[in-house]
């Protein structure tokens, strides 16, 4: 009976999935390699912006359990190293706001939680970065609206908004970002609040 | 698929080469997919014997869009019935462990659909999964055919992929996470 489940299901893919499926993979680095110096220098760019010009206050270091007891949750992603959780404050929000950043590779990624009660569908962008980006994209996260900038390669950052709990996530990464990666990434920590 | 005239020509004039070009072109993919259901190496190299039989018997009339997929197709569910016929004796494929994994993200229904039923749920399946796949990052989707739809082992995957192994795992399990919520969201149970 499973695998009659599992066989139904794989029968209903196009064709044209099961030829992409068997091609090399595009090579993300060669594509990159031209960006990858700009990457590091946006890179301290962001690291200074976070430190000279921002908002919220100096973090408080806590554990994820902490966070999950004010109901903030990112899924870290396997590989993932330099694990680092805070709670921040913000004279706009009154809830405290969840920071974790990790390292994967060679990029640093920070993600931020926070609860609002605006449904607001033009929702705020909670990263405190103020790069400007080449390009930007709408997106969907799961049921979420998302919204998207980058430098190609280089920087880049995904803010979405999960209205039904109230939270505002979002998540930077300092190289390789493009929309897709950012996407994946966004998906790969967001533990949604409802599950 | 314009690269694959020449073989499909050979094929509608009835040439028997074009069994030999068919082979020469494919029989590493028709190899490579067998191979991940029948773990026995003869039993892969007769499903390959079996493709061709079975595609000099359906073309003509069937004029496939993309030869290397018609065939993954066909070379799957030829070795996926010589698989059920070895069923007893051997149980051990790299399909078998990719059942397990994806079993936990197929709602499951009552099993007590009739034949309309099936035909309706079939359609709404192939509609919402393609969907999935069309909204998924390229990466995310190609792991996942080659897990579930070729059977390939994780680590091979990594490794013809040039990434790590952790990796492949991580977005195996986000996608079938993704995947489960969709299909509970658009009420499919299987």
């Amino acid at each position: 009976m499973r695998e009659e489940r599992f066989h139904m299901v794989m029968e209903a893919v196009e064709e044209e999935f099961l030829e992409e499926a068997k091609q090399p993979l595009p090579k993300r680095r060669a594509r990159y390699s031209v960006m990858a110096a700009m990457a590091a220098g946006i890179g301290l760019l962001i690291i200074s912006s976070f430190l000279l010009f921002s908002l919220w206050e100096k973090p408080n270091t806590v554990t994820a359990e902490e966070l999950l007891e004010l109901g903030y949750s990112i899924f870290i992603p396997d590989g993932a190293q330099y694990i680092t959780y805070a709670l921040l404050t913000h004279p706009e929000y009154e809830a405290k706001m969840a920071e974790v950043t990790f390292r994967i590779s060679e990029t640093q990624y920070v993600c931020r939680i926070v609860a609002t009660p605006s449904v607001d569908i033009e929702f705020s962008d909670i990263s405190d970065t103020e790069l400007s980006y080449e390009k930007q994209f709408a997106a969907e996260l799961q049921w979420c609206p998302a919204r998207g900038c980058y430098n190609e390669g280089a920087a880049g950052k995904l803010v979405w908004f999960d209205v039904v709990p109230g939270l505002l996530y979002s998540m930077t990464m300092d190289r390789g970002a493009s929309e897709e990666t950012l996407l994946e990434m966004g998906l790969a920590v967001f533990s949604p609040a409802q599950e | 698929m314009e690269q694959d005239e020449d073989l499909l020509a050979l094929f509608r004039a009835r040439a028997e080469d074009a069994i030999v070009l068919l082979r020469e072109r494919y029989g590493r993919l028709c190899r490579s997919v067998a191979a991940h259901i029948l773990p026995d190496e003869r039993d892969a190299e007769e499903c390959l014997n079996d493709v061709c039989l079975k595609v000099w018997n359906a073309i003509p009339p069937e004029q496939p869009d993309s030869m290397p997929a018609y065939l993954a197709r066909v070379t799957r569910n030829l070795a996926l019935d010589r698989y059920d016929y070895n069923h007893a004796a051997k149980r051990d494929s790299a399909l078998t462990e990719a059942y397990e994994e994806l079993e936990t993200c197929l709602p499951l229904g009552n099993g007590g659909a009739d034949a309309t039923e099936q035909e309706i749920l079939e359609k709404e399946l192939r509609r919402v999964l393609n969907a999935f796949l069309s909204r998924q990052p390229q990466e995310a989707r190609v792991f996942f055919l080659r897990r579930y739809w070729y059977g390939e082992r994780i680590a091979e995957i990594a490794e013809e992929n040039g990434v790590s192994e952790e990796k492949v795992k991580t977005s195996l399990f986000r996608t079938r996470k993704r995947l489960k919520a969709v299909l509970e969201k658009e009420g499919i149970v299987l």
